[in-house]
C-alpha cells in the first residue's frame, strides 16, 4: 500500500499540484504571521533587558505630577540622586523627537527620536561603531541606519529640528545598539546631556527618567525614598524591567493576535479549499480505488493510504509555504518601510518554533481535510465506485435545510436586535456566528436554489442552461467552493462597511467639537512678527493668540496658564464657559478653568521610555498639552482661588470664575486667563499658538496664504480646524486599506479554490465533455459554458458574502451610533465587481482545459 | 491479406450514393517502439440509406475507422468525405458545426447528459445550434422509440435500454445525413439489444436513415445490410446481407 501511495503521488503529481498550491499558500500566511509577530516580541522583549542591562536602581517622573511637564523631573534631581550613598554612577534620560533635515528641508526620517547621550559605560547600551561620543553642544551621533538613508558621515554638518526649534549641528559619531541600529524604530539623534537639556525638554530643563549604577542597590533605594522632591518612583532594576516590557506587552497584545488571527484565516479558507480539492480527487480516482477494493484491498488499507498520500502533500507543501511566507513577511516588511514604520531589532528571522508550528499546521489541516473524502473513500463498495455517479443530491436534506434556515433567521434576528436594541453588545459575536453557520450548513441548499433560479433565467440558452445545472450537480462542493470566497468577502465587506460608516459618524461629530477654521502652531514660539502678520492677511476674521507659562503656586505645584484676548477666543474657538459667567475673565479679575469629563481627549502619555517602536505622537502638535488624565482629572472648580507666584516673587490671588467647555480646539488649554493678568503672572512670554477664522468663503484661499507665511519660520506649523477628525478619517481608511490589503490574501486562496474545483470538476467530466464535443458543441460554446459555471460559483460566493458583511457591518455601526447608517454602497459595488473578476479570472484556465479534452474519449469503451 | 490495395474490394461503384467516403487513409498513433498502423491504407464507402456494420477484433482498428468516417479524428494521409464535403482541409469550428448537422452518434456510455430530462436529451444538437425541432418527427421518432412516457425523466431515472433508446432517438431527431453507433449494445442485455438494433434497421427501412455501426457480436451485425471485416487495419472483408453463419465463418477466417 506504502508503494501505491508514493506511485500515486509521483504519477499525478500534476493533479496534487493544485492540492499542493492550497496548503502551501495558506501555511505561507500563517508562516509569515507567526515571523512578523515573533521578531517583534523577541526584539521588544529583549531590547529592554539590553538597554537597561545595566541599570540597578531607576528614578521615574511620577505618573501625575501638576498639569506641566508632567513626565519629567526636575534637574535638581540629578544632583540628589548623585550624592546619594552607593550611587556609582547616574544618567538621565531624556528622549524628544528629533529629526534630521536634509537639503530639501524635508525630515530624513520622520520618527527618529533625539536621546540625551549616557555618558556611563556601564548603563549606556549604545555602542559608536565610528567616531566619538557627543561631548559639547552642536554635536550629534547617529545611528547605522539613519546615517545609511540620509547618506550621513563622520563630520557632516546638518541641521536638526528639536522642540526647540532648527539648529546646526555636527555628526561626530555613528551608533548601534546591539544587533539592531537604534533603540527607537524610527532611528535615534544622540546629544550631549547638557545639550539635551537645552534643546530637547523645550526649555524646561529635567529628566524622564534617571538610571543609576550601583553595587548597593537597596540602599541607593532606601536612600532616595523620601529625599527626593515630589514623589518620583524609584524603582529597583527587576521592576523597572518589568515596567518596561508592561508596556511592550501591552502593545504585542494587540498587534500578536490581530497577526496570528490573519494567520488562521488564511488556513482556515486553506481549509476549505483544501478539504474540496481532496474531495474531488478522491472522487476522480474512484474507479481506481474500486479497483483496489475489488482486488482485496481492505477500506481502512484504502483510508491509510489516502491519509498517508494526505500527510505527505501536506509536510511537502507546507515546506514550500514556509518558504513563501518568508518572502511574504519580507514583502510586509517592505511595504511597512515604505511608509517609514520599521520593524524594530534585527528585521525578520526564523526560528525552530515557527517552522515546527507552521508545518504542523499545514500537515494537520491537509490530514483533516482529508479523513473525510479518505473515509467515504474506504466504505464504498468495490462495485459502486465503478459506475458513473451522474447527479449528486447530497448536501440537500430536509434536516439540513432546517438546520441551516433556523441558524441563518436567529443569525440575522440577533444582528437586528444588536442594531437596535440599547448598546448592549452580547448580541452580536452569537448573531454573527450563528449567521455563518447558517451560511456554511444551508449552503449546499442555497446553492441548489440558487442554481435553479440560474438554470431558469438561463433557460434560452442551452450552453447557460447546462452550466447552471452543472453547477449544482454537487451543491455541497459548489457550496465549499463559494464558501471560501464568501469568508474573504465577507470580512471585507464587514471592515469596509464598518469603517467606512464609523469614519463618516468620527468626523461629523467631531466636526461639531471644532470650530476654528486654522490654528497656527509652534514646537517653540511663535515669533511676534508672525503673529501680526497672520492677524493682517487677507481673509482673517479674527485671530486670537495664546501664551502660555507654567506658573508656580504657593504650595510648590506647576500650574500651566494661558493668556488670550478672551473675546477673541470666543469667536475663534467656540471658547464658552460651561458653568459660571467668562464676564470677570473678560474684565482680568478672573480666570476659567477647564470643565472635566466633558470631553475625554486623545491626549495620549509620553511614556518618555522610548523603547516601545510607536511611540505616541501626542508631543507633535501639543507642546504645552495639559495631560488631561481621565482617572485622575486635574481640574480646577469654581470658587477655588489660585495663589500664584509673579515673576518678581510676589504672590497674585486669582479667583477661578468660570470652567470653560472643552473642545477639540481648547482642550490645548487649561487655565485660561486674559492677556493683561497673564502678563502680571507669567510676565513676557512669546506666542505659543494662534486661533485663527476666516471670513466666509474665504477658507481655502486664507489656507494657503496661511502656508506660506509660516514657511519662513522653522517649526510653526498651520493645522487645519477639526484637524483631527481628519487625522482619525485618514487613519481609518489607512486601516480599512490595510486590513484589506490582508484579506485580500484570503480572497486570493478562495480564487485558486475555484480555479481547482473547475479543473478537477472538468476532469471528472471529461468523458461528458467529449460526448457534448461530439454531439457538436464549438469549443467556443464549450468555454462559455465553463465560464458561466464558474462565473456562477463566483456570483454565489460574493452575494453572499457581501450580503453578510453588510448586515454585521450594519449591525455593529447601528449598534455604536444608534443613527441611521449609510451603508457605503459605492465601496460595495467595487468589492462586488471585485468578486466577480475574481470569478472570471478564475475560469480561464478551467475553460481552456475544458477545451482541450479530447472528444474521442467518451467514445473509448472501458 | 496480401492483396495490394489499389483495387479495394469495396472501391465504389459509379451509381451508388454515399454517406461517407473514406479513401487511401491512414492513421498511425505512437512512434517508433510503439507505433500502431491503425488505419493501413483503408478505402471504404458507405452507402446512404443502409446499415453497414463495422466488425472485427479489438485493436483492428474499427473505432478508428468509425471516427475518422465521423470526422472526429482526422487521418494522417488520406481523405475522407462526408456528403460530398472533403473534410480535411475544415477547421475544427466549421468541422464541429458540419458534425452538428449532418451526422448523429450513438456511443456505447455516456451517451447522455445526466442534469437533462430524455426530451432536453433528444433536442440537446437542435438546442445547440439553436434550431426548432419539428414536431411532427420528434413526435414520430418519439412514437417509434416508444418513449413517449419517460421524457420527463433523467438517465438516472432509465434503464440502460431505455437510455440507449433515447440516444437513438437524438440521433434521429436532427434527420443527419449519417448516424455512427459506436458498440451501442455493448453495455446492454439481449433483449434490450434487440430492441436498440431492430429500432435502428426500422430507422433505416422506414425512416431512409444511414447507419454505421461499430460492433463486435455478430449477433448485431446480422441486422445489418453489409458487414465490413477489419483486421490490423486493412479491410479484409466485405460482405451484404450477411447471416449469422456468414459472419461467424468470416471472423474465424485467419487473417494474413
Amino acid at each position: 500500500m506504502l508503494r501505491l501511495t508514493l506511485k500515486n503521488l509521483r504519477a499525478n503529481l500534476s493533479r496534487l499540484f493544485a492540492t499542493a498550491i492550497a496548503v502551501a499558500t495558506g501555511t505561507a500566511f500563517l508562516a509569515a504571521g507567526l515571523m512578523i509577530t515573533q521578531s517583534l516580541s523577541a526584539s521588544v522583549e529583549g531590547d529592554a533587558a539590553i538597554q537597561y542591562a545595566g541599570v540597578d536602581v531607576a528614578v521615574l517622573a511620577p505618573a501625575d505630577q501638576g498639569e506641566h511637564r508632567l513626565d519629567s523631573l526636575d534637574a535638581s534631581a540629578m544632583e540628589d540622586v548623585l550624592s546619594t550613598e552607593g550611587v556609582d554612577a547616574a544618567a538621565g534620560e531624556f528622549v524628544a523627537e528629533t529629526a534630521i533635515i536634509d537639503s530639501d528641508g524635508a525630515a530624513i526620517r520622520s520618527r527618529s527620536q533625539g536621546r540625551a547621550w549616557i555618558e556611563d559605560d556601564a548603563l549606556n547600551p549604545i555602542t559608536i561603531d565610528e567616531g566619538s561620543p557627543p561631548t559639547a553642544a552642536g554635536e550629534i551621533v547617529v545611528d547605522t541606519e539613519t546615517a545609511q538613508d540620509g547618506a550621513l558621515v563622520v563630520g557632516d554638518a546638518v541641521v536638526i529640528n528639536t522642540p526647540s526649534g532648527e539648529m546646526d549641528a555636527e555628526i561626530v559619531g555613528i551608533s548601534s545598539f546591539g544587533a539592531a541600529p537604534s533603540v527607537d524604530s524610527g532611528g535615534n539623534v544622540f546629544m550631549s546631556p547638557d545639550w539635551a537639556q537645552e534643546i530637547l525638554t523645550g526649555g524646561h530643563p529635567g529628566w524622564q527618567q534617571i538610571l543609576i549604577s550601583s553595587d548597593t542597590p537597596d540602599a541607593v533605594i532606601a536612600g532616595l525614598e523620601g529625599s527626593l522632591q515630589g514623589s518620583p518612583e524609584v524603582l529597583s532594576s527587576e521592576d523597572f524591567l518589568t515596567r518596561q516590557s508592561e508596556t511592550t506587552e501591552e502593545f504585542l497584545s494587540i498587534l500578536s493576535p490581530i497577526l496570528t488571527g490573519f494567520a488562521l484565516l488564511a488556513l482556515f479558507v486553506s481549509g476549505f479549499v483544501i478539504y474540496n480539492t481532496f474531495t474531488v480527487v478522491v472522487s476522480q480516482r474512484s474507479q481506481e480505488l474500486s479497483l483496489v477494493r475489488a482486488i482485496g484491498g481492505t477500506p481502512s488499507q484504502v483510508r491509510r493510504s489516502l491519509l498517508l498520500e494526505g500527510s505527505l502533500l501536506g509536510l511537502l507543501a507546507s515546506f514550500a509555504g514556509l518558504g513563501l511566507g518568508m518572502g511574504i513577511a519580507r514583502l510586509i516588511e517592505y511595504v511597512l518601510e515604505r511608509f517609514d514604520v520599521r520593524l524594530p531589532g534585527v528585521g525578520i528571522s526564523i526560528n525552530p518554533r515557527v517552522i515546527l508550528l507552521t508545518l504542523l499546521a499545514g500537515t494537520l489541516i491537509t490530514v483533516v481535510s482529508v479523513m473525510l473524502p479518505a473515509w467515504r473513500a474506504g466504505s464504498s463498495r468495490p462495485v459502486e465506485a465503478m459506475r458513473e455517479a451522474a447527479v449528486d443530491d447530497s448536501g440537500t436534506s430536509s434536516l439540513r435545510m432546517y438546520i441551516g434556515g433556523f441558524f441563518l433567521v436567529s443569525g440575522i434576528v440577533l444582528l437586528g436586535l444588536n442594531a437596535f436594541a440599547a448598546s448592549e453588545w452580547y448580541f452580536l459575536a452569537p448573531g454573527a456566528l450563528l449567521l455563518f453557520l447558517g451560511v456554511v450548513v444551508g449552503g449546499p441548499l442555497l446553492a441548489r436554489l440558487y442554481g435553479k433560479l440560474a438554470g431558469l433565467l438561463l433557460r434560452p440558452s442551452m450552453t447557460g442552461r447546462i452550466a447552471a445545472d452543472n453547477m449544482v450537480r454537487n451543491p455541497k462542493r459548489t457550496a465549499t467552493t463559494a464558501n471560501a470566497l464568501v469568508i474573504g468577502l465577507f470580512l471585507v465587506t464587514l471592515v469596509t462597511v464598518a469603517g467606512t460608516a464609523l469614519k463618516d459618524w468620527i468626523e461629523v461629530e467631531i466636526a461639531d467639537l471644532s470650530e476654528s477654521d486654522f490654528i497656527v502652531v509652534s514646537e517653540s514660539v511663535i515669533p511676534q512678527e508672525l503673529v501680526d502678520e497672520i492677524a493682517r492677511a487677507d481673509g482673517v476674521d479674527a485671530t486670537a493668540p495664546i501664551r502660555s507659562a507654567a506658573v508656580s503656586t504657593a504650595s510648590g505645584e506647576a500650574v500651566l496658564i494661558s493668556g488670550s484676548d478672551i473675546e477673541a477666543l470666543q469667536r475663534t474657538a467656540g471658547f464658552s464657559a460651561s458653568s459660571g459667567s467668562l464676564d470677570q475673565v473678560i474684565s482680568g479679575e478672573g480666570a476659567a478653568g477647564s470643565e472635566v469629563g466633558g470631553f475625554a481627549g486623545p491626549g495620549g502619555r509620553h511614556d518618555g521610555q522610548g523603547s516601545g517602536p510607536f511611540d505616541p505622537d501626542a508631543g507633535q502638535t501639543d507642546p504645552e498639552a495639559s495631560q488631561t488624565d481621565p482617572d485622575e482629572p486635574q481640574s480646577t472648580s469654581t470658587d477655588d482661588t489660585l495663589s500664584l507666584i509673579d515673576p518678581e516673587g510676589d504672590i497674585i490671588e486669582v479667583p477661578i470664575v468660570a470652567q470653560f467647555q472643552l473642545s477639540l480646539d481648547t482642550i490645548f488649554l487649561s487655565t485660561v486667563v486674559n492677556d493683561d493678568l497673564f502678563a502680571q503672572i507669567a510676565g513676557d512670554q512669546p506666542v505659543a499658538q494662534v486661533y485663527v477664522r476666516s471670513a466666509s468663503g474665504e477658507i481655502e484661499h486664507l489656507g494657503t496664504t496661511l502656508d506660506s507665511l509660516t514657511s519662513g519660520f522653522t517649526g510653526v506649523q498651520v493645522i487645519p480646524g477639526n484637524f483631527i477628525g481628519q487625522v482619525i478619517g485618514q487613519a481609518i481608511d489607512f486601516l480599512i486599506a490595510a486590513i484589506n490589503g490582508l484579506l485580500g490574501l484570503s480572497v486570493l486562496i478562495a480564487l485558486i479554490g475555484i480555479i481547482n474545483t473547475m479543473n478537477l470538476s472538468i476532469h471528472e467530466r471529461r468523458r461528458e465533455l467529449g460526448m457534448v464535443r461530439a454531439l457538436g458543441m464549438t469549443s467556443s460554446q464549450v468555454r462559455t459554458m465553463v465560464r458561466i459555471e464558474g462565473i456562477l460559483i463566483g456570483l454565489l460566493g460574493t452575494i453572499v458574502g457581501v450580503a453578510s458583511g453588510a448586515i454585521v457591518g450594519w449591525s455593529v455601526v447601528r449598534g455604536i451610533t444608534d443613527s441611521a447608517v449609510s451603508l457605503a454602497w459605492g465601496r460595495m459595488s467595487l468589492i462586488f465587481a471585485a468578486g466577480l473578476v475574481i470569478s472570471l479570472l478564475a475560469c480561464l484556465l478551467p475553460a481552456r482545459h475544458a477545451v482541450k479534452v479530447p472528444m474521442l474519449e467518451a467514445m473509448a469503451a472501458t | 491479406m496480401s492483396t495490394p490495395t489499389e483495387e479495394p474490394r469495396s472501391a465504389p461503384p459509379t451509381q451508388v450514393k454515399w454517406a461517407a467516403q473514406v479513401i487511401n487513409t491512414y492513421r498511425i498513433f505512437g512512434h517508433d517502439d510503439t507505433r500502431v498502423i491503425a488505419l493501413d491504407n483503408v478505402t471504404v464507402g458507405f452507402e446512404a440509406g443502409k446499415f453497414t456494420a463495422i466488425m472485427g477484433p479489438s485493436g483492428s482498428g474499427k473505432t478508428t475507422l468509425m471516427q475518422v468516417a465521423a470526422g472526429l479524428d482526422r487521418p494522417d494521409q488520406g481523405q475522407v468525405i462526408i456528403g460530398d464535403v472533403e473534410i480535411s482541409n475544415l477547421s475544427e469550428k466549421r468541422l464541429t458545426l458540419l458534425r452538428r448537422e449532418q451526422i448523429g452518434f450513438v456511443f456505447q456510455q455516456f451517451n447522455l447528459l445526466p442534469t437533462l430530462t430524455a426530451r432536453e436529451n433528444i433536442t440537446f444538437p437542435l438546442d445547440l445550434s439553436g434550431s426548432k425541432p419539428d414536431p411532427e418527427w420528434m413526435q414520430t421518432v418519439i412514437e417509434t422509440v416508444g418513449l413517449s412516457d419517460r421524457l420527463g425523466h433523467r438517465p438516472s431515472e432509465l434503464s440502460g435500454g431505455q437510455q440507449q433508446r433515447v440516444a437513438v432517438a437524438r440521433a434521429l431527431v436532427e434527420r443527419p445525413d449519417i448516424i455512427f453507433a459506436d458498440e451501442p449494445t455493448g453495455n446492454l442485455d439481449s433483449q434490450s439489444s434487440a430492441e436498440i438494433l431492430g429500432f435502428m434497421a426500422q430507422a433505416v427501412a422506414e425512416l431512409g436513415q444511414t447507419v454505421v455501426m461499430v460492433t463486435h457480436d455478430p449477433g448485431a451485425a446480422t441486422y445489418a445490410d453489409r458487414v465490413v471485416f477489419l483486421a490490423d487495419g486493412r479491410i479484409v472483408d466485405d460482405i451484404v446481407n450477411p447471416t449469422r453463419e456468414e459472419i461467424l465463418s468470416h471472423m474465424g477466417t485467419p487473417q494474413g
